[in-house]
């Protein structure tokens, strides 16, 4: 598990104009963790695709509600924790779509999935959702997880 | 207080093909400003579109979703849509998703415009005078 005391804790409130700046954060964090330009570039990714559910499904598209975003770092992998206030969502009922149904919006937990080596959500303190994301941090000389399924 | 940022989105002609260029980051929140902006240049006639995506540097599900629905659109319309010069960090990512499936995504401008005109290796045809950026 990694160490929370040695992590990074920022709320934004939610509103997709703030994800701009957390991806900037980002960049900073997770290249102090070690992880390449091209992993930080996925983390980006799956943090602004995790928040923009959270806006959109579980906040109905408000942005007066709250966000908050843990960044934590262990010696093998770099974690993300995203934090609402609404209703806990059943894991069972997220759902990638498929790719034959593509439209705006529809692909965040298929690209989350893509992107990092381990996506869970369980319900939080609050009664909402926690989404945790894990980016594992590889050993010199030790290949790429291969995202492209192919 | 939302934050002030918009994805640049400039647009020229190349013949009968619209090249918009798009500039900065493509999430969600700039959904709405490409439908509006794009939507007025398929308002006055443009069917075929090419998307320069190189100075675009990120890219997220809210992009593409935007770009699979224009092309669905302008198909309708007897139109189509091609990106070119996608940048290498989520070229990936349309890949993965099997975007390529549904829209032909090209290296070069010179090469989308050539399928995009149907024949052969586009001309060094000049912009028409008419430009737009927002």
């Amino acid at each position: 598990m990694a160490d929370r005391g040695r992590g990074i804790r920022v709320t934004i409130p939610s509103d997709v104009s703030y994800l701009e700046p957390i991806r900037t954060l980002i960049q900073e964090i997770a290249s102090l963790a070690g992880l390449p330009r091209e992993a930080v570039n996925e983390v980006e990714l799956a943090v602004t695709e995790g928040c923009a559910n959270v806006i959109r499904h579980c906040y109905c598209n408000s942005d007066r509600e709250r966000i908050d975003l843990s960044f934590a770092f262990a010696d093998d992998f770099f974690e993300v924790r995203i934090d609402d206030y609404g209703k806990f969502v059943d894991p069972s009922r997220i759902k990638s779509r498929p790719l034959d149904d593509v439209r705006p919006g529809g692909l965040g937990v298929h690209l989350m999935r893509k992107v990092m080596d381990e996506v869970t959500y369980t319900k939080n303190r609050w009664g909402g959702t926690s989404l945790t994301m894990r980016k594992r941090l590889a050993r010199p000389g030790e290949p790429r997880k291969d995202r492209s399924g192919r | 207080m939302a934050l002030q940022r918009t994805m640049r989105i400039d647009h020229s002609r190349r013949g009968d093909v619209s090249v918009v260029s798009l500039e900065g980051e493509f999430d969600f929140h700039d959904v709405t400003h490409a439908s509006d902006t794009i939507g007025k240049f398929i308002d006055a006639g443009a069917r075929r579109i090419l998307f320069d995506l190189r100075r675009l540097h990120f890219l997220s599900s809210g992009g593409i979703g935007y770009f699979v629905q224009t092309t669905k659109r302008l198909r309708a319309l007897g139109g189509d849509v091609v990106l070119a010069n996608v940048p290498e960090s989520f070229d990936w990512v349309a890949r993965t998703l099997g975007i390529d499936r549904l829209i032909r995504i090209f290296a070069s401008e010179s090469e989308a415009l050539a399928h995009l005109r149907g024949a052969g290796l586009a001309a060094d045809a000049a912009p028409d005078s008419a430009q737009a950026s927002t």
